[in-house]
Order: structure tokens, then C-alpha cells, then sequence
């Protein structure tokens, strides 16, 4: 058994280290981006559009870089001329999306750009030497390095070098006509800048190898998540993981709740109707149990709220929210009645969908073991109906019911979307359906990551519960 | 007996158990309940105590300024002072005693709270309680502004320099911090109860932050606006000097609608250790306090809980008087449906509605009573939003004028706006708001006419030669058909409905149009890259007026530009480079007037309406003023004439 669990949970770390491949994959890959959705309404433009700043906030969550494999020290003086000419126009037949993708590129290569640059200072074309040497500015600016981790009072003294560095070269800039003198002094200075600074801009085969697998976005994300931080949000720009911590509360006091009751409801009826199968009763149940499961929870939550809490016919219920919008303070024991009454509704909706099927479940694990031999010895005993029911049936049937609470877990801590926005209740299923919206990669990467971990601890503690409440069942 | 006796004492001292239990509890409550109680009384009298404070160092509230000319009274005096007196009072007059909560609605939480870094419209609406800008566009005539911050603006050299001076003794809020660890001191100022006055240092941060390239937040947006601006002087503790390489009308607007920003908080970390001058601009990018907001407003900020609410209370020593309310309460409203039913439970005090509850609650409802009660009161503002359709005048098929007048005129729009969007807009002509001067009320749509739409399609030479019901014309020696795609945001039902019936009517005229409805990224992207015949598209304006961004041909050759449409016209140019640089008001409405008739006749977009927004409030609520871009933006004209009537 204990063989059996490490096996398993070693087995965990390559699942995750896919799982978690496979999600940044598809996020990135997905159209939109972050910071796009940022600026305006949807459907609708406003008159700051902020294309200046994206350059920088794109550096600054490393979404300049490629996704999983960095070949950019393999760019050449050719293609960063075509770049360069389709990017500017120079040649007047660039269409729009070649210029937008161009200058993407000239923008996201940055460093890689450098050495091919140079040369294209002396290119015989006018243009293609003014707007060179324009683009070699930004591309030769030097990435900060990180001030949040390690040691901090090194990592400053090298940021105020690069500081420096970057400085010097900021005013080279190439504006309106130069004389052939201006020309070459600007192209002088950028050469002995060059013969300085080489190491960085050149790279050798460990360090292109090095590049190849850790100069990309996927890296830097790893890199972060190895020390346990999940980034920041590029749409609030707070720390994911205290923003996901705050959330918890609100989806936890919301599913805790609902499974709890929904177990405890749905297996007297499970039961129930397992035992008087066939009758007319049972399909009552089983009809009533079906309607409410086929309504969808956005229906039954509006119709709950439109009845329940607008005065027609009654109004016994807040229209919504986790607790009353007030700055008094309360006590401990007002604020809990508080909650309560602000989470019956939106708990009465959660509960209605799974007590359905939970209540199948239980139904079927009974009428299974009912029929089976050691019942039949148990009323052959003489053991009265209830006896044998509750203590030999159900305690049997309800083997795979409660293996199914394991599958329960990532649920638990994921909320649901729909019953949050409906009932307006700030938790992870809201959390998570505004960042897809907002394209928020570092939110929704940490809310799925946590739940595809729980997801797998979850189908791990029901298989070891299967050989834990069954002892015919062994790993061994 | 053994066994009675043993379950008899296991119960007794169970039962013993939860009746101390419930005991301890009812206990506890009573002594929070007192605690809280205290509490209160502490924070009162902690209040009055600070009125006073007020009124001695601030010198300059509302009370005195009547009696005697303060500093604002004498800088209005001077003649070259840019600044005028209002042309009426911009505080309402209170009519009830403050001390209420005002109860607003938000549609989704802000993205960060500082107003240089994060972007949005409900960012600088909460910035615009709790902060201040040096002057404020006059009501009667926006283009004349009346001191807030600032008392005195003068221009030696009409509109190249601009020379700032500030009202003396206006404090800072006390930043949002938890006082009590004693871990704040360093935040601590030399003005009354530790706080900072505001000085020139604060406006010079601004420039500073404007200047460094490493900040990637909202301020970096405001760049190409304001790349004239040359230099920035502090002259003095309380005057500055700003300097412009070129004169542009805008300008003067940007520069006074400015919000100072506090050096002595954002150059630091939350242990009060300054930022290195190489990398303080990343730094401000996540800076600790960006969650919060400090202002010199009429409000202070007071918490931000993510996805449930954003708290702003008076600030007693506000230098301009009272604030109408305590507090001002913003719960986060996700669900667009549930706005009629927070207003109704009176969570909200007032909020807008969207075209189908506007439909549904107020267009068909014939009783005169809005939600069942009549406290609750409806309205429609008139907003600077407009609707439009621009066509893709790279396309040889729309370079024509007479083909796009024909389009236009195809499109009914009267019907659309009626039916579609349940009369919430008014059919537009030009790209001026209806209600500005800039507008030139007597340039008329073009009517909607299927027979002098094919008609101008003859005359384009756009004919069916071939019979098979869609219009074609030889195009380079080719035979094309007169067909084409619009692009439309699939978010909204509208805009599909809207695309389904100009299909109708294009139809009937000869031309074949198809709808294809994408996600929003998909769109801008589309956009962005212009592969489209013609979108739908949405603005909202800004005022002053200026033409550059969307009309002017240089726009139009950038990669990525507002000029999606490839608009290029000489006259146009020269219009908006000549509006740029004027600064006479009647001569800027005659060329604004000149522009609006240009692109009536070369409609490189069919204009389709400009949008009104309902409201539904309460009747505590004084008759909402609204400012002209966004409804209730300004919560300083908001008051209750009532005790509040909601539940």
C-alpha cells in the first residue's frame, strides 16, 4: 500500500509538469492577448489606445518572448532587412498585417537583432540606414534584472550598470535629414559601442543551447513556479496568489456547504427509492430528481431570485451579494447570520443540480448489494427490514458514492462561474471567468494549475479509499 | 444502576457543556456589540475634533470666503489670469443634513487605482472624487475653466508656456494604511494630523513620471499627447512653469486636467526605503500602493475589496467645503440584469440601464411606476458615444464617394435606431457630439431612399449586366460583382439584428452584403490589419476636438492607427492640422463646421446614431447633473434633496 501511494504521487510530477505544458500551451496559443482587452470597452474604442505602453508591458511579463523554444539567435542580416523594410514601408507595398507582424517581430527580438543591425548601418539604402539605426536603440537596451528574489543589493548595483548602459546610447537617434558627416559619426559611435559591448549581443553554443530551452516564456514561468510564485496579474497587477487566497473563502463557504447537503439529502433519497424500486413513488422521485437536474443553474437561480427576493410574491432574501454591503461593523454572531442568509439561495441552486445525480448514484450502489446474497442470509437471520437495509445495504452501496467525493475536491476549490455572476459572489468561478475575458495568462494558469494539483490528489485519495472502506480491493 | 447512572451523568455534563457554551457565546457577542458601540463614539469624537483643526489651518474653506477675498478671490482679479469665476455654483447646494451613504454601482472591478498607471473608465472616475485637477471646464462654456487646484494660470506667450500657481493650504489625505503597527511614521507630513500640503514637488512628479520610459501604465498612453511638452520649472513651493515646443489648442485641457501625484509616497518601497533613480519607473509599475489612492479630492479613499466593493468617505478638511455625503459606496455589480433589481432593493441609489431593461421597464411600462415604486424615478442623458460604419476606402469598391452616399442612404438607420435600439440615440451626421457647438445642426442626414441610393449606383457606374439580380462593373478589365462582408461584434444581439436588416434593404438595390460576426480580439486584430469591407464600429469623444487621431492622412499610413478606414483628404488635413493650432473659439466652430460638412459629402463612414443612456434612481436623489462624456462621473453634483426613500 505505502509502495503503492509513492508510486502514485511520484507518478503526480510528470502528469502536472504536462498538464501544466498542455494549459500554457493552449493559452498562449489561443487568440487575443493580454493587455489587448485592456483598453477600452468591449466592442468599443476609446481615444487612448495605448500601443506605447504595450511594448513595455509585454517585456515586463516576458510575453516578448517565444512561447516554448527561443531559435532567435539564428535570425539573419537578411531577414532582419526584410523586417526592417516591410515594418517602415520602405518599399510601399507592405499591406497593414505584414507591417503590424514586422514590427512585432523588430520589437520582440530585441538583443537578437544587434549584430545584424550594424551592418545594415552601411546598407546602401538612405532609409534602410536611418530607420537601422532608430530600431538599434530599443534592440540594444538591456533587460533589468529581477530585484524580488536572491540577492537584492547585487541585483541593484547590476541594474544601475544597465541603467547606465542603456542611457548612453538613448539620444543616438537618427531624426530628420543628416549630413553624410552626422551619418558617420552616429555609425562611428555605435561601432566602438559595439567593439565594448560584444559579449552581449553574441552568443556561443552552450549559451544558444541554454537560450534555445530557457529564453522562452515558458521557462520564466517554470522558473517563477518552482519558488511558488505565480506571477502577477497582468490585468490588476497584484500578486495571483493573494488575490486567489482572498477568493477562497467566498467559494469554499459557497461548495463546502452545498456538497455537505447535497450528501446528506441525496442519499436518504438514493436509499429510498432503491428500496421501493418500481413503484409508482420512485418514478415520482425519479421524475421530480430529473427536472431538477435538467435545469440549468443560471434558470434556477434567476427564478429563485425574481421569487424570492424582488416583493413578488415575497422578498425574504437578498438580492445577491456574500454579505450586506455596509461599513458598520458587526459582530461575530450578526455577521455568520449575515452570511447565512445571504448564501441560501445561491447554496439552494448549487445543491439542486448535484443532489441529483448523487442521488442516482446512491440508488443504484444500493439496489446492487440488495439483491446480493449476504442480504438475502441477513432477512433469512430474521434480522428486522431496517436493520438489514442500514447496516448491511447501505453500508455496502455506499462504496462508490464516497470514492466519489476524491473527484470532488478541485470543484470544492474552483466554485462555480455561472452561480457566482448570478448571485453576484466575488469567488474563483468569477475570478477565473473575468481573467479568460481579460486574457489574464498568469490568473488563469494559477487557478487551473491548483485545480488540475487538486484534481489529481482528489483521484488518488478516492482510489485509496476504494481499498480502504473495501477490503476485498488491494494495490498490493 | 451502573449504566442508568453512567448515560445520566454523560448527559448531564453534556447538557452543562453547551449551556456554558451558549452562555460564553451570548457573553461574547454582547461585549463585540459594546466594543463596537465604543468604538464609534471614539471615531465621532475624533471627527469633531478634526473639523476644528480644519477650520483654523485651512484658512480658506467655503464658511470664510465670503466675508473676506481669499487667495483664489484676489488670482481672479488679475487680468491675465487664464481661469474665470464659474458661471454658476459647481458645488449643488445640500438640502439635506450630510451624514448619508451614497450607493453607486460598478460593472467590474478596477484594474489597479493609481490614475498614472492603470487605465480605465471607472479608474478615473474614482480618481475624480478623490482627487483634484488644477481647473475645471465651465459648465455654461467648456472651453473657459474655473480654479480648482490651481488659482492662477497665465500664458506670457499665449499658449507656448504655461505658468501655475497653486492654492496654498490644500492637505493631502492621510494615505490608506494600518496606522496602528507604527510601521507608517516615515508617512507622515509636517501639515495638520501628519498630513502634506500640496505643492508644486507634486505636479513636477507627474512630469517625472511622464519622462520616464520604464513606465508602462496610463500615463505612457498620454505621451503622444502631450510629446510638445519641452520642459518643466519649479519655481517656487506653490508655482510651476510648463514649456511647449509648439502651440496646440489641446494642451492647455490636458495640462488642467491633471492630477498631482505625491513624490513622497510613490518614490517608495512599504518599509520607506527609497527607489534607485535606474529602476523607480519599473518599480512604480507594481508599486505596493497601486491598490489604493491618495488624493486631495472631496473624498478619501478607504478600502477596495476585490469583486465586492470600493469605499471612499469625506474628508473634513477638504479645501473646498463639505463633501455632500459620509460616504460613497460602490458595490461591484457583475450581472448586467440584476442593475433594475439592485436599484430596487435599494443596494444602489441610481444606475443605468441597458437597451432591452430600458425596453422592458420603461418604454412599455404604461403605469408611470418603475419597479413597483413610485420613489423610483427614470431619465434619458444624451452621451458623447456615437455608432458608425467605416468602410475600407483601400478597397477600389468604396473609393467611389457617390457608392458610399449610396450605401448610406440605403441603410435605415431612423428605423434601426427605433426599433433595434428602442430610440435610445438620435440619427447623426458628423463626428461631433450633437450637443457641442462643434456640431453643425443644419447638415442633415442623408435620408433613407433605396431609389436615390441606385441611382447614384447608375451614376458610379454600378449596373446588373448580366441579370442576375447583383449589380457588377468592370474593375480593371474584370467583371466584379458589387459584393462585400461587414464586420460585426458578435457580443451583442444588436449589432447582428442591425446587419440583418441593412442586408434586407441592400438586397433589394442590387448589392449582396454578408455578416460575419467575431469575438472582440478577433475584431481589433481584423481591424488592426484592415482586412475588412466595413465594420461597425463605436467611439466615444473627447473633448476639446481634435481631428488628428482618426482623420488625418499620416494616420492613415501608420501600421497600427485610429484612421483604420484609409482616410486621406487634403481639405481634411488641413483642417484638422489648422484646428490643432487655433485657438479662437468662433474660428475653431467655423472650421469644425467646414470638416463636418466635408465628410457629410465624402461619408468615409455611415454615421448612425449617437447614443442617450437611461437611468433609473431614486427621489432622495437631487435631478442628476451629468457631465457630457460620462454619466455620473461627477459625484460632486450629486446630493440628496431628501431623506433617503429606499428600503
Amino acid at each position: 500500500m505505502l509502495q503503492y501511494t509513492i508510486k502514485r504521487l511520484l507518478l503526480t510530477i510528470p502528469t502536472f509538469l504536462f498538464i501544466s505544458l498542455l494549459l500554457f500551451l493552449v493559452l498562449n496559443i489561443a487568440p487575443g492577448r493580454p493587455g489587448a482587452a485592456n483598453s477600452g470597452q468591449q466592442g468599443e474604442s476609446t481615444q487612448q489606445e495605448q500601443k506605447e505602453s504595450f511594448r513595455i508591458f509585454k517585456e515586463q511579463f516576458n510575453l516578448d518572448k517565444p512561447i516554448l523554444l527561443n531559435m532567435r539567435f539564428n535570425d539573419t542580416q537578411e531577414e532582419v532587412r526584410e523586417w526592417l523594410v516591410a515594418a517602415y514601408n520602405l518599399e510601399g507595398n507592405a499591406t497593414a498585417a505584414e507591417r503590424i507582424a514586422a514590427q512585432e517581430t523588430l520589437d520582440d527580438h530585441g538583443n537578437y537583432l544587434v549584430r545584424h543591425l550594424l551592418p545594415l548601418l552601411a546598407d546602401p539604402d538612405i532609409e534602410v540606414r536611418k530607420v537601422a539605426n532608430n530600431v538599434l536603440i530599443p534592440a540594444s537596451q538591456l533587460r533589468f534584472v529581477s530585484e524580488r528574489r536572491g540577492d537584492i543589493d547585487a541585483a541593484r548595483k547590476q541594474n544601475r550598470e544597465i541603467s547606465k548602459r542603456n542611457q548612453r546610447v538613448k539620444g543616438w537617434v537618427w531624426d530628420g535629414d543628416l549630413s553624410e558627416a552626422e551619418q558617420a559619426a552616429l555609425a562611428a559611435g555605435w561601432k566602438d559601442w559595439y567593439a565594448e559591448n560584444q559579449a552581449d549581443y553574441t552568443w556561443t553554443t552552450t549559451e544558444k543551447a541554454e537560450a534555445f530551452f530557457f529564453d522562452t516564456r515558458f521557462a520564466k514561468y517554470w522558473s517563477n513556479l518552482v519558488h511558488l510564485d505565480f506571477g502577477i496579474s497582468t490585468a490588476d497587477r497584484r500578486p495571483v496568489f493573494e488575490t486567489v487566497l482572498s477568493k477562497l473563502k467566498y467559494s469554499l463557504s459557497l461548495t463546502f456547504i452545498s456538497v455537505i447537503l447535497a450528501y446528506t439529502i441525496a442519499v436518504p433519497i438514493g436509499v429510498f427509492s432503491a428500496i421501493r424500486q418500481g413503484t409508482r413513488l420512485d418514478s415520482a422521485v425519479t421524475v421530480v430528481l430529473f427536472v431538477m437536474y435538467s435545469l440549468p443553474t443560471f434558470f434556477t437561480g434567476t427564478v429563485l431570485l425574481r421569487l424570492l427576493t424582488e416583493g413578488e410574491p415575497v422578498s425574504w432574501f437578498p438580492t445577491g451579494n456574500f454579505q450586506t454591503m455596509t461599513s458598520d461593523p458587526m459582530t461575530t454572531w450578526e455577521l455568520l447570520k449575515d452570511i447565512v442568509w445571504h448564501l441560501v439561495l445561491p447554496i439552494a441552486t448549487y445543491t439542486s443540480v448535484s443532489l441529483a445525480a448523487l442521488s442516482r448514484y446512491a440508488r443504484a450502489g444500493v439496489i446492487e448489494v440488495i439483491r446480493a446474497d449476504y442480504i438475502r442470509t441477513a432477512r433469512a437471520k430474521g434480522l428486522p427490514e431496517p436493520v438489514v437495509i442500514l447496516k448491511h445495504a447501505v453500508r455496502n452501496g455506499m462504496i462508490p458514492i464516497l470514492t466519489l467525493l476524491g473527484g470532488l475536491l478541485p470543484s470544492l476549490v474552483a466554485g462555480s462561474v455561472i452561480i457566482e455572476v448570478v448571485f453576484n459572489i466575488p469567488g474563483m468561478g468569477q475570478y477565473i471567468y473575468d481573467a479568460i475575458n481579460l486574457r489574464d495568462y498568469n490568473a488563469v494558469m494559477a487557478v487551473l494549475l491548483t485545480s488540475s494539483m487538486l484534481a489529481l490528489l482528489g483521484i488518488l485519495i478516492s482510489d485509496l479509499s476504494y481499498a480502504f472502506v473495501d477490503p476485498r480491493i488491494s494495490f498490493d | 444502576m451502573s449504566k442508568l447512572a453512567q448515560s445520566g451523568f454523560v448527559m448531564g455534563s453534556l447538557g452543562l457543556l453547551v449551556g456554558i457554551s451558549v452562555f460564553n457565546a451570548v457573553q461574547l457577542n454582547n461585549l463585540e456589540t459594546l466594543t463596537i458601540e465604543n468604538q464609534k463614539r471614539i471615531q465621532a469624537i475624533e471627527k469633531n475634533g478634526v473639523a476644528v483643526t480644519g477650520m483654523v489651518a485651512g484658512g480658506s474653506t467655503r464658511d470664510n470666503a465670503s466675508d473676506t477675498c481669499d487667495q483664489a478671490c484676489e488670482a481672479l482679479k488679475d487680468p491675465n489670469n487664464i481661469l474665470v469665476r464659474p458661471s454658476r455654483d459647481w458645488i449643488t447646494a445640500k438640502t439635506v443634513e450630510p451624514g448619508h451613504t451614497l450607493r453607486l454601482k460598478i460593472g467590474s472591478d478596477p484594474r489597479g487605482l493609481n490614475p498614472y498607471i492603470a487605465s480605465g473608465a471607472d479608474n478615473s472616475m474614482f480618481n475624480g472624487y478623490v482627487n483634484d485637477f488644477l481647473a475645471w471646464p465651465d459648465f455654461e462654456d467648456p472651453s473657459k475653466y474655473f480654479p480648482m487646484l490651481a488659482v492662477k494660470v497665465t500664458s506670457p506667450d499665449d499658449g507656448l508656456t504655461y505658468r501655475v500657481e497653486l492654492r496654498k493650504g490644500v492637505y493631502w489625505h492621510l494615505p490608506t494604511v494600518d496606522w496602528d503597527s507604527g510601521d507608517f511614521e516615515w508617512l507622515k507630513g509636517d501639515g495638520p494630523r501628519g498630513r502634506h500640503e500640496l505643492t508644486s514637488d507634486d505636479y513636477k512628479f507627474v512630469y517625472d513620471m511622464f519622462d520616464n520610459q520604464q513606465i508602462a501604465g496610463r500615463i505612457s498612453s498620454l505621451r503622444p499627447y502631450l510629446d510638445t511638452m519641452k520642459e518643466f520649472r519649479v519655481i517656487d513651493r506653490y508655482t510651476f512653469e510648463v514649456e511647449f515646443s509648439e502651440k496646440i489648442y489641446t494642451n492647455q485641457a490636458i495640462i488642467l486636467g491633471l492630477h498631482p501625484s505625491p513624490r513622497w509616497l510613490y518614490r517608495f518601497d512599504e518599509d520607506g526605503n527609497q527607489y534607485d533613480d535606474a529602476t523607480w519607473g519599473l518599480k512604480l509599475n507594481e508599486h505596493w500602493y497601486n491598490q489604493k489612492t491618495i488624493g486631495v479630492g472631496p473624498y478619501r479613499f478607504v478600502t477596495w475589496e476585490s469583486g465586492v466593493k470600493l469605499e471612499l468617505e469625506a474628508d473634513p478638511l477638504y479645501w473646498g467645503g463639505q463633501p455632500s455625503f459620509e460616504r460613497v459606496l460602490f458595490s461591484v455589480v457583475k450581472d448586467q440584469n440584476a442593475y433594475p433589481r439592485k436599484v430596487k432593493s435599494g443596494e444602489i441609489d441610481i444606475t443605468n440601464l441597458q437597451a432591452e431593461q430600458y425596453a422592458t421597464e420603461i418604454k412599455e411600462n404604461t403605469s408611470g411606476v418603475y419597479l413597483g415604486n413610485e420613489h423610483i424615478k427614470s431619465d434619458v442623458h444624451d452621451t458623447l458615444g456615437y455608432f458608425y460604419l467605416g468602410w475600407n476606402l483601400d478597397k477600389p469598391m468604396f473609393a467611389d464617394k457617390r457608392v458610399r452616399q449610396a450605401l448610406t442612404m440605403a441603410f435605415n438607420r431612423e428605423g434601426i435606431v427605433e426599433n433595434i435600439f428602442h430610440g435610445l440615440g438620435k440619427v447623426n451626421s458628423g463626428p461631433f457630439g450633437m450637443q457641442t457647438a462643434c456640431y453643425d445642426q443644419s447638415i442633415q442626414p442623408w435620408p433613407f431612399d433605396l431609389e436615390a441610393a441606385k441611382a447614384k449606383l447608375e451614376e458610379a457606374g454600378w449596373t446588373d449586366s448580366d441579370g442576375d439580380g447583383v449589380r457588377d462593373k468592370i474593375v480593371e478589365g474584370e467583371k466584379v460583382d458589387f459584393s462585400f462582408t461587414i464586420l460585426i461584434y458578435g457580443g451583442s444581439t444588436e449589432y447582428a439584428t442591425l446587419a440583418e436588416v441593412y442586408r434586407e434593404d441592400l438586397l433589394s438595390i442590387g448589392v449582396k452584403m454578408m455578416p460575419s460576426a467575431v469575438e472582440w480580439s478577433t475584431m481589433l486584430k481584423k481591424m488592426d490589419e484592415r482586412e475588412f469591407d466595413v465594420y461597425t464600429g463605436a467611439w466615444v469623444l473627447s473633448l476639446p476636438t481634435d481631428l488628428m487621431q482618426i482623420w488625418h492622412s499620416q494616420e492613415a499610413d501608420k501600421a497600427v492607427s485610429s484612421n483604420r478606414i484609409g482616410f486621406r483628404n487634403k481639405d481634411a488635413d488641413r483642417i484638422a492640422e489648422t484646428l490643432r493650432t487655433e485657438f479662437d473659439t468662433a474660428k475653431r466652430t467655423a472650421l469644425c463646421h467646414e470638416f463636418h460638412a466635408l465628410l457629410h459629402e465624402e461619408q468615409p463612414y455611415t454615421f448612425i446614431y449617437q447614443r442617450r443612456r437611461p437611468v433609473l434612481y431614486w427621489d432622495h436623489m437631487n435631478t442628476p447633473e451629468y457631465e457630457l462624456q460620462y454619466p455620473h462621473r461627477n459625484i460632486r453634483h450629486f446630493s440628496f434633496q431628501s431623506e433617503p426613500t429606499r428600503p
